[in-house]
C-alpha cells in the first residue's frame, strides 16, 4: 500500500524525457492489407523509449495487426518498421521485444518455472543462471510458491503473470502485449493492471499494449492511441498526464474520467459508439 | 484455485482397482454356475475351473507359446512404432510426402492382415519370424504413423506464434514445442497397437510353420479337441496383451504426466 506521502509525490517512471531520443518503435505509412480487406491504412506510430504506449478501438481496427506487425509476426503491405533501430527481423532475430498474447501460451508438459525458463532456454542460458533468472522473475509476479506447479493448476490471471514472466525472463528492450487480460475477470484484471504498472516501473521496459477497455489503457498508459476500423487507422493520440505512481486511487481522479470520457468521445466522434 | 484444488483432491483419493476386479470376479463366477447348472459340454464352452486348472498344468508349454509368439509381437510392435513416427515425422517435415502419405497410408490401414500374413510367409519364408514381425509392424505402422501427423501437427497457433517470437530455429520449434506436444497422441497410438500386435502375430501364427506358437497350439489343440487346452492359451495370450498394455500406458504416465490419466 502506498502512503499518503508517497501518493503526494508524482514520479515519472519512465526515463527522463530528451528531445532527440530514437523511438524503440517507429512506424511509418504502414498499410497491410490480406486480400481485399485493409487491415491497416497509412499508420505512422512513434513509441518513445520507456513509454506505455495502448492501442485501442473496436474489433477489427488492426490493432492486433499492427502490433504483428511491430512483432516482424506479419509484413507490411507498404511502408516502413524500425524496432530498437532495427528492421522488425533483425529486432526479432536479436531477441529484443517479449510478447504476451491474450491467451497464456504456457506449455502444459513444463512447470511454471520451466515455463519461464524456455526463452532462456531456446538462448543456451546454462541450468544455473536460468533457473536463477527464473526465480527472479517469479518473485516479480508474486508467483515463487507456484515455480513447480503445472500450467493447468493454476487460473488464468496466474498463468497471465507467468506469461508476463516468461516476456521479461531474457530482459527485452520491448514488451508487446496483445489484450493479455481480455479473457480475466473485471476485479483480477484491475488487479493485474496494478501489478503489471509495478513490473513496469521496476524493469522500465517500453511497452505496447493492446487492449479493448477504455479504463485499463487510461489507466496503464503514457499515451493512448484510438484506432478505427474499416480501414484500420489511427484516429489520434491521446497523452495521459495522470499523476504516477498510479494506483486503486488513480481510478478515482477527476483528471482519469475526463481522459476516459476522451477517449470515449474519439470513438463516438468516428461513429464507433 | 478451483482446478488447483480439484488436482489436489484427485492426487488424495488413490485410483482403485476394487470396481474392476469385483466385476470380473462376478463374471467368473456366473460363467462357472452357468456351464455347471446347464452342464454346458466343453466343446462350447469349458468352465473357468477346467480352463484354469489346464493353464497351470500347462505353464511350460505356455511360456514357451508365449515366449515364440510374444518375441514376434514385440519386436513387430516396436519396429512397426518406430518405422510409424519416423515416417509421420517425416511427412510432418516435408509437406508433398505428407499429402501423399495420408490418402495411402488410410487405405494401407484397411488392409485386412489376414491377407497379408499368408504373402508375407511366401517372401520371408514361413519357418522365420520375420514373416510374423513384419505383419505386426505393418498393422502397427498405420496408426502410428496417422497419429504421429496429427500429433506434430497439434500444437497451436498461437503456440507456435510464440516459438516465432523468439527467433527459434526450426530444431528448436521441433523439440520443444512439437515433438511434446504430440505425445499424446503418440500413446494413443501405441495403446491401441499394444493389442493389435497380439491379434496380429496371432493371425500370423496361424500361417505359420512355427510348432511352438500360440496360434499353432490353439490350431492343433483344437484339432485334437482340447477345447480348454485352446482356452488356456487364449488366457495366456490375454496375459501378455495386458502386460504390453500395461508398460505401455507406464511409460506413458512417466513421460506424459501433464495429462490426467
Amino acid at each position: 500500500m502506498t502512503s499518503p506521502e508517497e501518493a503526494a509525490v508524482t514520479v515519472e517512471a519512465g526515463p527522463p524525457v530528451v528531445a532527440a531520443a530514437e523511438p524503440t518503435v517507429a512506424v511509418r505509412h504502414v498499410t497491410r492489407t490480406f486480400g481485399e480487406v485493409t487491415a491497416l491504412s497509412d499508420v505512422s506510430l512513434d513509441v518513445a523509449p520507456g513509454s506505455f504506449v495502448s492501442l485501442i478501438g473496436p474489433s477489427g481496427c488492426g490493432k492486433s495487426t499492427l502490433l504483428r506487425v511491430i512483432a516482424d509476426l506479419l509484413e507490411p503491405s507498404s511502408g516502413e518498421v524500425v524496432v530498437a533501430g532495427k528492421t522488425p527481423h533483425r529486432a526479432r532475430t536479436d531477441r529484443d521485444y517479449g510478447m504476451v498474447f491474450q491467451k497464456a501460451t504456457l506449455f502444459d508438459w513444463r512447470t511454471v518455472r520451466r515455463n519461464v525458463e524456455l526463452p532462456l532456454e531456446l538462448m543456451g542460458w546454462d541450468r544455473t543462471r536460468r533457473r536463477a533468472r527464473a526465480d527472479e522473475m517469479l518473485a516479480l509476479v508474486e508467483l515463487t510458491d507456484f515455480a513447480k506447479h503445472r500450467p493447468a493448476q493454476l487460473s488464468g490471471g496466474m498463468q497471465q503473470r507467468v506469461a508476463i514472466a516468461r516476456a521479461l525472463a531474457f530482459s527485452p528492450k520491448l514488451l508487446l502485449m496483445d489484450e493479455p487480460f481480455g479473457a480475466l475477470d473485471e476485479i483480477t484484471r484491475e488487479r493485474l493492471n496494478l501489478e503489471l504498472l509495478d513490473i513496469w516501473t521496476k524493469t522500465r521496459t517500453t511497452v505496447v499494449f493492446v487492449t479493448h477497455s477504455i479504463p485499463e489503457a487510461v489507466f496503464l498508459s503514457t499515451d493512448v492511441v484510438v484506432m478505427s476500423p474499416r480501414p484500420g487507422r489511427v484516429l489520434r493520440r491521446i497523452p495521459v498526464d495522470l499523476p504516477r505512481p498510479r494506483d486503486t486511487g488513480t481510478r478515482e481522479l477527476d483528471r482519469y474520467f475526463e481522459l476516459v470520457t476522451e477517449v470515449r468521445e474519439t470513438l463516438r466522434g468516428a461513429g464507433l459508439l | 484455485m478451483t482446478a488447483a484444488l480439484l488436482t489436489e483432491v484427485r492426487r488424495l483419493r488413490p485410483p482403485s482397482a476394487l470396481p474392476a476386479a469385483l466385476t470380473a470376479l462376478a463374471v467368473l463366477v456366473a460363467w462357472e454356475v452357468v456351464v455347471r447348472v446347464f452342464a454346458i459340454r466343453p466343446i462350447l464352452l469349458p468352465a473357468p475351473s477346467a480352463i484354469a486348472a489346464t493353464f497351470v498344468a500347462d505353464v511350460p508349454r505356455l511360456v514357451r507359446a508365449l515366449v515364440v509368439t510374444g518375441r514376434a509381437a514385440l519386436l513387430g510392435f516396436v519396429l512397426g512404432s518406430l518405422g510409424g513416427f519416423a515416417v509421420g515425422a517425416a511427412a510432418t517435415r516435408w509437406r508433398v510426402l505428407r499429402e501423399g502419405l495420408i490418402p495411402v497410408g488410410v487405405v494401407f490401414g484397411a488392409v485386412p492382415i489376414v491377407a497379408t500374413a499368408p504373402i508375407f510367409n511366401l517372401w520371408l519364408g514361413a519357418l522365420s519370424i520375420w514373416s510374423n514381425v513384419a505383419v505386426v509392424a505393418l498393422v502397427v505402422f498405420f496408426p502410428m504413423m496417422i497419429n504421429t501427423i496429427t500429433g506434430l501437427a497439434s500444437a497451436s497457433d498461437s503456440h507456435r506464434e510464440l516459438m516465432r517470437s523468439y527467433a527459434a530455429p526450426q530444431r528448436q520449434v521441433f523439440a520443444k514445442l512439437l515433438l511434446p506436444a504430440s505425445l499424446p497422441f503418440v500413446f494413443g497410438a501405441l495403446r491401441v497397437s499394444a493389442a493389435l500386435s497380439v491379434i496380429a502375430a496371432v493371425v500370423s501364427d496361424f500361417f505359420g510353420g512355427f510348432r511352438d506358437s500360440a496360434g499353432f497350439f490353439i490350431k492343433t489343440l483344437m484339432a485334437n479337441a482340447d477345447y480348454t487346452g485352446s482356452w488356456a492359451t487364449v488366457v495366456a495370450l490375454c496375459l501378455f496383451g495386458l502386460l504390453l498394455y500395461g508398460a505401455v500406458a507406464l511409460a506413458e504416465r512417466w513421460s506424459v504426466p501433464w495429462k490426467e490419466q
